[in-house]
C-alpha cells in the first residue's frame, strides 16, 4: 500500500530530519512539506493524506488548532520540543507523538503504529479530540479562537466575541465579524475562558462582560443584559450572582 | 511627599503636645520674669506659639524638596536663611498685629512689646532651627528606610531573575529546538552543526554566568545577543534577519547582564514565530548626555494574533532598571503598524 504523507513543520532542519528518517520507508510518500498552518490545513483538506506530521508551535494557527478544523482525518504524529501539558494528554489518549530530538528508532516506532491503524482503517480523530478536551485549562491559555467560514478559515481574538450560544453539538460565537459555529462544548469554553472576563450566564450562554452595556431587571428570578449593540440575552438566577462578582455589581 | 506630622493622630499629638509645652513655658516666664499680667501672659503665648507652630509645618516642605535638589551645601543655607528671615518677619508683625486687637491700650504691656522684639527674633531663630533639624532627621530616617526596602525588592527580582534564567531566558522550547536542528544537521551537514554546538554551548554559558545584578560591557551584551540569533537563524532560515547599527563610543559601556537577551526573545517570539514573512530586528545604540539609548526595532505580521500575552519579559526587565537606577520610564515600547519598538535607557554614571 503506498501511503500518502505530508510534513507541516516550520523549521527547516526539522523538516529535513523528517525526510532523513523517511527514507527508511519506501511505502511512504511526502507529497508536500507547509511551513505555517494555513498552508498545512490547506493541504490536509485538499490532498487528503494518510499521514501528517504536524508540528504544534507554528505561525498562523498551531497544531492543534489545525486539528479542530480539519474536515479530512487523516492519522497524525504530533512533533513537538516542549510541552508538558500536551504531551500529557496524548499520552493519556495514547496518541503519536515524537519529541524532539528524537532518535530513528522511535520515529520507526510511531511511523509503524500509524501504518497500522492507517491500513486497518482506524478512525482517530475522536481519541486526538478528547486530548484536546482534555488539555489542561491554562496550558491552552485561550486568546484567539479559529473558525471555519465557508472555505475560508479566520483566526478570532477572544475579546472580539460577545457572547457564546450553545447550540445542539456545537456553540455559536457571536462576534464583531459575524456569528460562527464551532464544534466544543459550553463546558470546554466555560473552563478554557479567562474566567474574570469571560461568565456563564445562562445554561445556553456565556458571555464577554466588556460587551455589557448595562443589566435590567426582567422577572422574579432574571435578569437581562443589554448588549452594547443592543442584543437583549438573558442571565439566570445563578448567572447572576457569577455576573455580580465578577464585575462587582 | 507625607507629612510626618499628618501621618498619624499620634505624630500630630506629639507635634501639638511639644507646642503645648513651649507655650506653657513662654507664658510663666512672661508672667514671673516680667511681671505682665496673666491674661495677656497666656495671650501672647497662644498667639506667637500657634502661629508658629501652624507655620513650623509648613517648614517640612522645604526640606522634603531639597531632598531633590542635589545642590551643594551653601544652596541649602542660603534657602533657609531666607525663609528662617521671612517667616520670622512675618512671625512678629502678624503677631503683634493680632496682639493689638486684644490688648487695647495697656501701657505696661505696650513697653513689653516694644522691648521684646531682639527676644522674639531670637526664640524664632531657636524653633526654626530645632524644627529644621527634626524635619532633617525625619528625611534622613524615611529616605534610609525607602533604601532597604528597594533593597529587598532588588533582591527578590534578581531571585527571580536568576530562576527566570533558568526557565525562560534558556527556555526550553528554544533549547530543544536547537538540539533537534542539531539533530538533523549532524547528517545534512556535520560542519554546521559543529558550528551550532559551539554557539549554543557560548550562549548558554554566558547567560548561566552572569550574576543577574552585575554589569558587563554593552559589546558582551551584543555578541551574546548575536549568538541567540544566529541560533534562531539556523533554525529559521531567512525569515530572521538582524541588522546592529552600534555606534563605536558604546561598546565599552557597561549595562545590566541578561538584560537585552529577553527583549530579542520576545522579538522573536512575537514576530519570527508567528510569522511567515521575512522578519528583520534591527537594534541601534547612541550615547548622549552620559546615557545610553538602545532601540531594538523588528517587524512583524500584524493579523498574527499572538496566542500568549505579550510582554511578561519587557516588564521584568523595565521593573529590574527602575530598581537598580531608582528612575522610571527607561524603557519604552512602541508598537504602529507593523513594527514594534523598544526603547532602553542606560543612565552611566
Amino acid at each position: 500500500m503506498d501511503i500518502k504523507a505530508i510534513i507541516i513543520e516550520d523549521e527547516k532542519p526539522a523538516t529535513e530530519l523528517l525526510l532523513h528518517y523517511l527514507k527508511s520507508f519506501p511505502e511512504i510518500s511526502i507529497i508536500g512539506t507547509f511551513s505555517d498552518g494555513f498552508s498545512g490545513l490547506k493541504a490536509i483538506n485538499d490532498i487528503k493524506p494518510h499521514l501528517v506530521f504536524l508540528d504544534i508551535q507554528m505561525p498562523k494557527l498551531t497544531g492543534l488548532e489545525i486539528l479542530e478544523l480539519l474536515e479530512h482525518k487523516p492519522a497524525i504524529i504530533f512533533t513537538t520540543a516542549f510541552n508538558q501539558y500536551a504531551v500529557k494528554a496524548f499520552e493519556a489518549n495514547a496518541i503519536d507523538y515524537l519529541l524532539k530530538p528524537f532518535s530513528s528508532d522511535r520515529f520507526a516506532n510511531a511511523v509503524k503504529k500509524a501504518i497500522e491503524k492507517i491500513s486497518q482503517n482506524q478512525n482517530t480523530q475522536p481519541i486526538i479530540n478528547s486530548a484536546i478536551n482534555a488539555l489542561e485549562p491554562g496550558y491552552i491559555k485561550m486568546e484567539r479562537i479559529a473558525v471555519r467560514s465557508g472555505s475560508k478559515i479566520q483566526v478570532i481574538p477572544v475579546e472580539d466575541i460577545y457572547y457564546f450560544e450553545a447550540d445542539g453539538d456545537y456553540v455559536k460565537l457571536h462576534t464583531k465579524a459575524g456569528n460562527f459555529l464551532k464544534e466544543k462544548t459550553m463546558k470546554y469554553f466555560e473552563t478554557h475562558l479567562n474566567t474574570s472576563k469571560f461568565i456563564r450566564i445562562h445554561r445556553t450562554y456565556i458571555l464577554n462582560v466588556e460587551t455589557i452595556q448595562r443589566v435590567e431587571y426582567y422577572d422574579k428570578d432574571s435578569h437581562i443584559a443589554v448588549l452594547n449593540n443592543n442584543e437583549k440575552i438573558k442571565i439566570s438566577s445563578s448567572g447572576y450572582k457569577l455576573l455580580k462578582t465578577a464585575i462587582n455589581l | 511627599m507625607n507629612h510626618p506630622f499628618f501621618k498619624s493622630i499620634q505624630h500630630f499629638i506629639l507635634y501639638a503636645g511639644a507646642w503645648i509645652m513651649v507655650t506653657a513655658i513662654h507664658v510663666a516666664v512672661l508672667s514671673f520674669f516680667y511681671n505682665i499680667l496673666i491674661t495677656f501672659s497666656i495671650i501672647d503665648g497662644l498667639i506667637f506659639n500657634i502661629l508658629f507652630a501652624l507655620f513650623g509645618l509648613s517648614l517640612w516642605y522645604i526640606v522634603a524638596y531639597s531632598r531633590y535638589n542635589k545642590s551643594p551645601m551653601l544652596n541649602g543655607i542660603i534657602t533657609h536663611v531666607t525663609s528662617a528671615t521671612l517667616l520670622l518677619l512675618i512671625w512678629i508683625s502678624l503677631g503683634d498685629f493680632i496682639l493689638s486687637l486684644f490688648t487695647g491700650n495697656n501701657l505696661q504691656y505696650d513697653k513689653f512689646l516694644s522691648t521684646a522684639i531682639p527676644w522674639r527674633v531670637i526664640s524664632g531663630i531657636f524653633y526654626y532651627s530645632i524644627l529644621i533639624l527634626i524635619y532633617y532627621i525625619i528625611n534622613y530616617y524615611n529616605d534610609l528606610q525607602e533604601r532597604s526596602l528597594n533593597e529587598a525588592r532588588l533582591n527578590e527580582i534578581i531571585r527571580t531573575t536568576e530562576l527566570d534564567l533558568l526557565k525562560s531566558q534558556i527556555n526550553p522550547h528554544f533549547l530543544f529546538n536547537s538540539l533537534n536542528s542539531i539533530s538533523s544537521l549532524t547528517i545534512t551537514n556535520p560542519i554546521k552543526a559543529q558550528e551550532m554546538i559551539i554557539k549554543l554551548s557560548d550562549f548558554l554559558r554566558y547567560s548561566i554566568s552572569q550574576d543577574s545584578g552585575s554589569f558587563v560591557s554593552l559589546k558582551k551584551e551584543i555578541e551574546n545577543a548575536k549568538r541567540y540569533l544566529e541560533i534562531e537563524q539556523i533554525r529559521f532560515g531567512n525569515k530572521l534577519q538582524h541588522k546592529f547599527n552600534i555606534s563605536d563610543n558604546c561598546l565599552e559601556k557597561l549595562v545590566p547582564a541578561m538584560i537585552l537577551q529577553p527583549l530579542y526573545e520576545n522579538a522573536v517570539k512575537h514576530g519570527v514565530y508567528e510569522s511567515t514573512e521575512e522578519i528583520i530586528i534591527n537594534t541601534n545604540c547612541v550615547s548622549e548626555k552620559g546615557v545610553l539609548k538602545i532601540k531594538i526595532i523588528n517587524n512583524f505580521e500584524p493579523e498574527a494574533k499572538s496566542r500568549e500575552g505579550t510582554g511578561m519579559g519587557i516588564k521584568n526587565i523595565s521593573e529590574r532598571l527602575k530598581l537598580m537606577f531608582q528612575q522610571n520610564n527607561l524603557l519604552k515600547i512602541y508598537k504602529e503598524n507593523n513594527t514594534f519598538t523598544v526603547e532602553l535607557q542606560i543612565p552611566q554614571n
